[in-house]
């Protein structure tokens, strides 16, 4: 069965409603009802559509809950009509058009006649041209048009007009959509008074992490995206996510995370990071991403049966094998956590000729456990610098022929002497590419008399690709 | 001889072995690796920036022999200044790139956290932190927090500086300066220049602390030249580690 509550913005009940509440835009007052509901949509351009399947109940019954929409808004200083039904079309229509508050739930089509009939065509949320076209052809009421025949009417006004109907009356469904997907597990608490301090927010999160951890293990899960959503007391929503790249159901780490994440706003915006102002009066702990996690038998006796061994040189004596993965991750996902995503980096090699390319920075976080992505190993450890500079810096190089070796060279402003080379190592573009024309390379491994040893480069065939070749400097040896 | 006699004597060996190694700054290279330590390395120019960045990621290869990460934070503007650590010449080197984790920071205090949370976590084998004004940032207490970081993950940090050190004062147990200098070299064919081999470094060990606190006098006006690699066949007595030391011998240019 579903049940479907619309709710209109009407208008300002109070003139300080946009300075309260300013821009109170359907994805908003959608965020704003998503308190009441998972499923919440927008409903531009002056409401939200919920589904509140199995939701009212939690707020004592239906009345209860629509009242309390209202009563919520109206302390934000807004005129708002919440209306129930079991389509989305017929609560839209009640909410606009008509005093009743609710059609009952499993109503047939003739109760749903005697609360809809009387409504103008309008309430089907048909185009105002058309409404008006049809009431000009005295077709003013919905009831009206319900026993009228079909096709003259589809003829003229295009069959938007029955479609409606048919949603109306409950005789074709039609889903909404939805703001935000509804989460796979979800937490919550309520405060009678809102929390404003950020040490208040971090323990209630630490809290919901535990009741999020029971749930998880009962199911055998973990979390792999966490989405905190903190409710405030006047109506924003604030969202913080957070993800792990491992199968999480560990309540101190999710808070930890959280609290990394909330350490990073605060270093974005130094005043309060979370932007508490009134406080917040709820606050949600969703898993929206889990995979299946069993549950680890620890080594036998690693804490009960063996003494303990004191062995200091040992590294390893302290850690157990996935006790150690787990660290890993830990540390991954934290880092990230509070410098991004796309800070903490592995490097995972490419199957390119040019040298900068060879190479590419993956998100640690986003790494396949299962080892797929191509591996070091199988790569030939070609002498190559240790450093490499974001892009080529051009040098001033002196070379006996135009196509020998340099003899001495000048870069970032001092004059090396070559004192030792090896090369040149001719690297050239993927021909067989389109967008690969980039000239021909000769590389150089040079050392110069002070001691410092440089990977630089001619660009060009001299004669052939080009007539007078430049030199770059693309990386550092040791 | 009984049992616990002859671990006794052992025990009491290792504690002056120990002692001496404290004592001698060369052996300060293998000197309390595994309780966790901080060493600090500066280019002796600032030219010498590849040079203390070789040195530092020999000290992280020889740390990775032990499970765990290696982790290297650098700043954005190092990362702009000075390039980035380069995969495949990492993996030239021997670092095991399947356990590397490269981290860019904003700013220093953001690399001092990102350091201590990788140090202290027990999944890290050796961080390096890369700091472009590190004797403002690298202060007493930064560094002192480090120290006690490492120690708990039992890791090794490394401070790799990016410009010649001069009045720092920080907790590190070890502080390194290193210079590049000319390597040996193979004679090439027909009078032209000759191809280089393998990275050499000066290296002066400006101060060296034993865990226990005790101060090694480290000869800081002495340089040890060491080699980077297999030493080619010519040179003697010496095996091939990943990093070995031949003291005190300037190799000449061919």
């Amino acid at each position: 069965m579903t049940r479907y509550l619309s709710v209109r913005i009407g208008g300002k009940s109070s003139p300080d409603a946009e300075i309260l509440t300013p821009r109170l835009t359907p994805a908003r007052l959608a965020d704003l009802c998503r308190r009441f509901t998972p499923l919440a949509a927008p409903d531009a351009p002056d409401g939200a559509m919920l589904d509140i399947a199995g939701a009212a109940h939690l707020f004592g019954g239906e009345n209860a809950l629509a009242a309390e929409i209202e009563a919520r808004l109206a302390k934000l200083g807004y005129e708002a009509r919440a209306a129930l039904a079991d389509t989305p079309e017929a609560a839209w229509a009640l909410a606009r058009y008509s005093v009743a508050r609710s059609i009952p739930e499993g109503a047939d089509e003739k109760v749903l006649r005697r609360f809809l009939g009387a409504l103008p065509v309008a309430a089907l949320r048909i185009d105002p041209e058309t409404a008006y076209a049809l009431s000009q052809t005295g077709l003013k009421r919905i009831d009206d048009l319900i026993l009228r025949p079909r096709a003259p009417i589809v003829a003229r006004f295009g069959t938007e007009v029955f479609a409606r109907l048919d949603g109306l009356l409950g005789r074709a469904r039609s889903p909404i959509t939805p703001r935000f997907e509804a989460p796979v597990y979800l937490v919550e608490r309520r405060f009678a008074d809102p929390i404003a301090r950020r040490d208040d927010v971090e323990g209630a999160l630490a809290m919901l992490a535990g009741d999020l951890t029971r749930l998880l293990e009962r199911h055998g899960e973990g979390a792999r995206q966490l989405e905190a959503t903190l409710f405030r007391a006047d109506g924003a929503v604030r969202r913080i996510a957070a993800a792990s790249s491992r199968p999480l159901r560990d309540a101190t780490a999710i808070a930890r995370l959280f609290h990394e994440r909330i350490k990073a706003a605060g270093e974005t915006r130094d005043e309060d990071p979370l932007d508490s102002g009134y406080g917040f009066d709820l606050l949600r702990l969703a898993a929206l991403e889990v995979e299946r996690l069993d549950a680890r038998q620890d080594a036998l006796g690693r804490n009960d049966f063996a003494p303990p061994v004191d062995r200091p040189n040992s590294a390893a004596a302290h850690t157990t094998a996935p006790e150690m993965a787990e660290d890993l991750t830990d540390l991954v996902d934290r880092l990230g956590a509070r410098l991004g995503l796309r800070r903490v980096m592995r490097l995972v090699p490419q199957d390119a000729h040019l040298p900068e390319f060879a190479v590419s920075a993956m998100p640690a976080a986003q790494m396949r456990s299962d080892g797929r992505e191509a591996s070091w190993s199988g790569q030939i450890a070609l002498p190559r610098p240790i450093r490499m500079f974001e892009r080529p810096e051009p040098v001033e190089a002196m070379a006996e022929a135009p196509d020998g070796p340099p003899l001495r060279f000048r870069w970032r402003r001092v004059l090396h002497e070559v004192a030792a080379i090896e090369g040149p190592e001719r690297i050239s573009s993927e021909w067989w590419k389109q967008e690969a024309h980039a000239l021909t390379r000769d590389y150089f491994r040079v050392e110069d008399r002070e001691g410092h040893r440089f990977w630089m480069y001619r660009e060009g065939l001299y004669g052939v690709e080009a007539p007078r070749p430049r030199w770059f400097m693309q990386g550092l040896f040791a | 001889m009984s049992q616990g006699g002859s671990s006794e004597r052992i025990g009491f060996l290792r504690a002056a072995i120990a002692r001496i190694e404290a004592q001698n700054p060369a052996g300060a290279l293998t000197a309390n690796a595994a309780q966790g330590r901080l060493c600090e390395i500066a280019p002796a120019t600032s030219a010498d920036g590849a040079a203390a960045c070789g040195f530092a990621l020999s000290l992280a290869i020889a740390a990775a022999a032990r499970p765990g990460l290696i982790v290297w934070v650098m700043e954005d503007y190092v990362f702009h200044e000075n390039g980035a650590p380069y995969g495949p010449g990492l993996h030239h080197h021997g670092l095991p790139m399947e356990r590397f984790v490269l981290v860019r920071t904003e700013g220093p205090r953001q690399t001092l956290w990102a350091l201590e949370e990788a140090l202290k976590s027990r999944a890290c084998a050796a961080a390096v932190g890369e700091l472009r004004d590190g004797a403002r940032h690298f202060d007493l207490p930064a560094t002192r927090r480090l120290t006690l970081a490492a120690r708990a993950g039992r890791s090794e940090g490394l401070l790799l500086h990016t410009r010649p050190a001069q009045g720092l004062s920080t907790a590190a147990q070890l502080r390194f300066e290193v210079s590049g200098q000319p390597g040996q070299v193979l004679a090439s064919a027909g009078g032209r220049r000759p191809i280089p081999t393998y990275p050499a470094w000066g290296v002066r060990v400006l101060k060296a602390r034993a865990a226990d606190g005790q101060y090694g006098r480290p000869d800081a006006e002495r340089r040890r030249d060491m080699i980077w690699g297999r030493p080619l066949p010519q040179q003697k007595g010496q095996t091939g580690d990943a990093l070995s030391l031949s003291a005190d011998r300037r190799q000449k240019l061919a």
